[in-house]
């Protein structure tokens, strides 16, 4: 798994839940745990956003 | 108690406060003094301070010098124009440590190693740096200080230039020599030595990556250039994700050059998102107005500017 590469994905497509999981994984494999959270958390709040905004739509 | 070590040169206006918020806490004030004329001694001697001349030192040959009239206290170093603010009365005598003093200025958060004891020497003929190992513990001294950005003169540019060619495989004169030349926005000038210092440097630290965020900063607002700015973004991110300053800024790219508000408004939410769990004890600088303020006031201007009510905010 290359980081530099998933963030480059992450910068042409914000919302790309599988880039951030992947993310998230990556920092969890390095015992960033911090970090690995973190991006769990903006995973759930991109998943409820794209949910509310479905509903809104 | 500590010794409090500060340099002088003309700083009447300022030193009456630096000294009036250690006097809790000193045991001696060392002063040493670059010929102030405008009664900066005299004020240092109403404070019963221990004042030498020091006209012809570097800055790491004074403190080393003032260090000798240090027994085994611990020395607590300062500039002229900062306030101690808060301290810890349980610092004494752990001579094997090193300390972290919390630095305030402005809006910038920064932590930086200012209680040590007589065994450690300065390095730096310019910016007060010692010379510790990596593997050595610095711990949080509870001291906290508030400060203002120093004046830098091509004096200063031309002393660090000299400490580089005197070591030319360290990487430490490189890195402050860009930092004075972004300080006098000789930006041409800093992207050069920038580039020199990211070939030299070996160590994946905390200074290469900031210089790698300076060095985006000055790409993107200077020169206007997407690729570099993104490139040298992306290995900061990858290193330091929770930093919001990095979000921030990957998010002004989108903003102002590429000028994709929608993918700009995602990293200033992440900004403060991902900010927000960035843990106490980081010691790596803090913007504060990127955590919140600034990121918000972005996200608005993005959404204003999808719905069609165009307020672009010019930089």
């Amino acid at each position: 798994m290359n980081i530099l590469k998933l963030y480059a994905e992450l910068q042409v497509n914000p919302q790309n839940k599988s880039v951030i999981r992947q993310i998230s994984d990556f920092y969890e494999k390095k015992g960033m745990m911090n970090e690995s959270m973190a991006f769990k958390e903006l995973l759930e709040k991109k998943t409820h956003d794209k949910c509310t905004n479905s509903n809104i739509q | 108690m500590i010794n409090v070590q500060i340099l002088t040169y003309n700083n009447k206006n300022t030193i009456k406060k630096t000294l009036d918020s250690v006097l809790d806490i000193k045991k001696n004030i060392f002063i040493g003094d670059y010929g102030s004329t405008d009664g900066t001694v005299q004020i240092c001697k109403e404070y019963d301070a221990k004042i030498f001349n020091i006209k012809n030192l570097k800055k790491n040959e004074a403190r080393n010098f003032l260090n000798n009239y240090s027994n085994d206290e611990l020395n607590l170093w300062m500039q002229p124009w900062e306030i101690l603010l808060q301290y810890n009365k349980k610092i004494n005598n752990l001579n094997d440590k090193l300390f972290y003093s919390k630095i305030l200025n402005n809006t910038i958060i920064n932590w930086d190693i200012r209680i040590y004891n007589k065994n450690y020497k300065f390095i730096n003929p310019i910016f007060e740096t010692i010379d510790h190992k990596e593997n050595i513990e610095i711990v949080d001294s509870g001291f906290t200080l508030a400060s203002q950005f120093g004046h830098l003169s091509d004096g200063d540019l031309e002393i660090i230039q000299q400490w580089k060619q005197d070591k030319p495989l360290c990487s430490s004169p490189y890195y402050y020599e860009a930092c004075i030349l972004l300080s006098m926005q000789k930006y041409e000038d800093f992207l050069n030595v920038a580039n020199h210092y990211f070939f030299i440097e070996k160590n994946n630290s905390m200074p290469l990556i900031m210089m790698r965020y300076y060095y985006a900063l000055v790409q993107m607002y200077y020169k206007k250039l997407v690729k570099p700015t993104l490139q040298n973004l992306t290995l900061c991110l990858s290193k330091k994700p929770l930093m919001a300053e990095f979000w921030c800024l990957l998010g002004d790219v989108y903003y102002h050059l590429i000028k994709n508000f929608e993918i700009s408004k995602n990293f200033y939410e992440n900004a403060i998102i991902l900010g927000g769990k960035r843990l106490k004890n980081d010691y790596w600088p803090m913007d504060i107005t990127k955590y919140n303020k600034y990121p918000k006031k972005m996200i608005k201007s993005c959404e204003e500017i999808l719905n069609n009510k165009s307020k672009y905010i010019h930089v």
